[in-house]
């Protein structure tokens, strides 16, 4: 299950939501796009779209080379339009493709988190603390496009996702959500917390709506197999 | 000394007149005028003198009798007739005011790896020095807790560093000993001299890489200690890793914020 909501700051620009997410039985998959970017809403949308085309594209081992080769088709099919590579790096990857991707499998035994630029992990450890895991890389996050930009690449070659790891007997549950959450985190939000521990994610969508104005970025929250309208088991 | 003092205020001597506003004793005192003396008048005088006398005498016998009742006097102004136990009034000292109070407990782990990042550290440290009142709690191969004290704006805490610790860490053991001042000043009102203290908001800091490998204590201990630590309503937790590999050691415990001491991809 995926909740999203438009952050107050874009609302009051004139800015889309910015955050993406799809979901399937064994994966999650969230997409945070740059607020500096023209079409970043425009590029998650279509990564996201295609992604989910993609043959086993829940699956864990070939998670890393699906992203890869999404990103390689959308690039090859936009040169038509864009001969000059140059124009082609800073018009179209720059304004749309610059985007933080964060995806969550769930195995027998185990949750793994994939994550590549910024955003929040959050866990319930086994008697039921909740734990808000900040990734934070200050104004400029990396992002994966950037390998695809000539005066990055040399900058971002070595950077990769990063794999976490979560045992089931030491985590009951595990959530991944964009970077926007960091109000709940910074203003200790009991009722939040308490909604997110008990399972209780329409109250959580209906809390997040009704603290609109407290949230100046988009707020995406995403579980695995959780229900909307019932309790997650 | 005074305002006086100034030279230019000074009279000279020089400059007076003979005979001016200054009054000066005759010289000559063997001579003295005598007038005749009235024996009425004497007498009356006398009379007034013995009074005077008997009244000081009077007012000093007043003085060395009994205070007044200070009870008497109010069950008198409001018609009490009953004595009234005397622990039910108010004592004459001033009552203290009642001041609440931040508690943060920087729980701070010694070892080498965490010592090579000493000045980032500092930071955090320095980043909490708003506080109210700070308790900083070194684990290494022991727990050793510092004494609670007030954080002056402008000052920074003092953080020692035994480099040759090694890599031990006895978190679970610092956990429990964390529960235990917990426990102990949440809500709980001190009585100072001037003033009476209530901690009544606990922020516990952790900075590390959130290990054990020397605790006495198990894990579950040590997790049942902080699950009851943080289930009161006004005690946050963070814990600053040293980098992102170690947040799941962290999210384990169940510190609510965790977070990296750099910004630094790794």
């Amino acid at each position: 299950m995926i909740i999203t909501s438009q952050g107050f700051g874009h609302f009051t620009n004139g800015i889309n939501n910015q955050d993406f997410g799809i979901e399937n039985e064994k994966m999650l998959l969230i997409l945070d796009g740059c607020s500096a970017a023209k079409y970043s809403d425009s590029g998650i949308r279509l990564f996201g779209q295609l992604f989910s085309r993609k043959e086993e594209c829940n699956n864990l081992e070939k998670f890393e080379d699906n992203v890869k080769s999404v990103f390689d088709d959308i690039i090859g099919m936009s040169e038509k339009y864009y001969p000059i590579r140059d124009e082609l790096e800073k018009e179209y990857i720059m304004e749309n493709l610059l985007f933080t991707i964060i995806a969550c499998f769930e195995t027998e035994d185990k949750y793994i988190v994939k994550l590549f630029g910024d955003g929040y992990i959050i866990t319930q450890n086994a008697k039921g603390l909740l734990s808000y895991m900040k990734f934070a890389y200050g104004n400029c996050p990396p992002y994966f496009a950037y390998k695809y930009c000539s005066w990055m690449a040399d900058t971002f070659k070595d950077y990769h996702f990063k794999t976490l790891i979560f045992d089931k007997k030491d985590f009951k549950k595990v959530l991944i959500a964009t970077d926007g959450i960091q109000p709940i985190v910074k203003c200790n939000m009991r009722d939040l917390d308490n909604s997110i521990a008990t399972g209780n994610f329409s109250l959580v969508e209906t809390i997040l709506k009704e603290r609109k104005m407290s949230f100046f970025d988009d707020v995406t929250i995403g579980i695995l197999g959780g229900k909307k309208d019932g309790f997650f088991q | 000394m005074g305002f006086f003092n100034n030279s230019k205020f000074k009279v000279d001597k020089r400059k007076e007149k003979k005979d001016g506003y200054r009054y000066e004793p005759e010289k000559n005192t063997e001579q003295k005028s005598t007038l005749p003396v009235d024996p009425i008048a004497a007498k009356e005088a006398n009379k007034e003198q013995q009074q005077i006398k008997k009244f000081e005498t009077a007012k000093e016998d007043v003085k060395e009798s009994k205070p007044v009742d200070p009870y008497l006097e109010f069950q008198m102004r409001y018609g009490l007739e009953e004595e009234l136990p005397r622990e039910r009034f108010f004592s004459k000292t001033l009552i203290k005011p009642l001041i609440q109070k931040e508690l943060t407990i920087i729980l701070l782990e010694n070892t080498t790896t965490v010592g090579k990042e000493k000045e980032n550290v500092l930071k955090i440290v320095q980043s909490f020095t708003n506080t109210d009142l700070m308790c900083i709690i070194n684990y290494g191969t022991t727990v050793r807790q510092g004494k609670i004290f007030d954080v002056p704006a402008s000052s920074v805490p003092v953080i020692s560093y035994n480099e040759m610790t090694g890599e031990k860490a006895c978190l679970f053991d610092a956990l429990i000993q964390v529960e235990k001042i917990v426990k102990s000043k949440y809500s709980s009102i001190e009585d100072n001299a001037k003033e009476r203290v209530k901690i009544n908001n606990i922020q516990i800091i952790g900075i590390g890489t959130c290990r054990d490998n020397a605790s006495v204590a198990s894990k579950e201990e040590a997790l049942s200690s902080f699950y009851e630590t943080t289930s009161k309503t006004k005690v946050t937790s963070k814990y600053f890793c040293i980098s992102d590999k170690y947040f799941t050691s962290a999210a384990e415990i169940g510190f609510h914020s965790i977070g990296a001491i750099s910004r630094n991809f790794q």
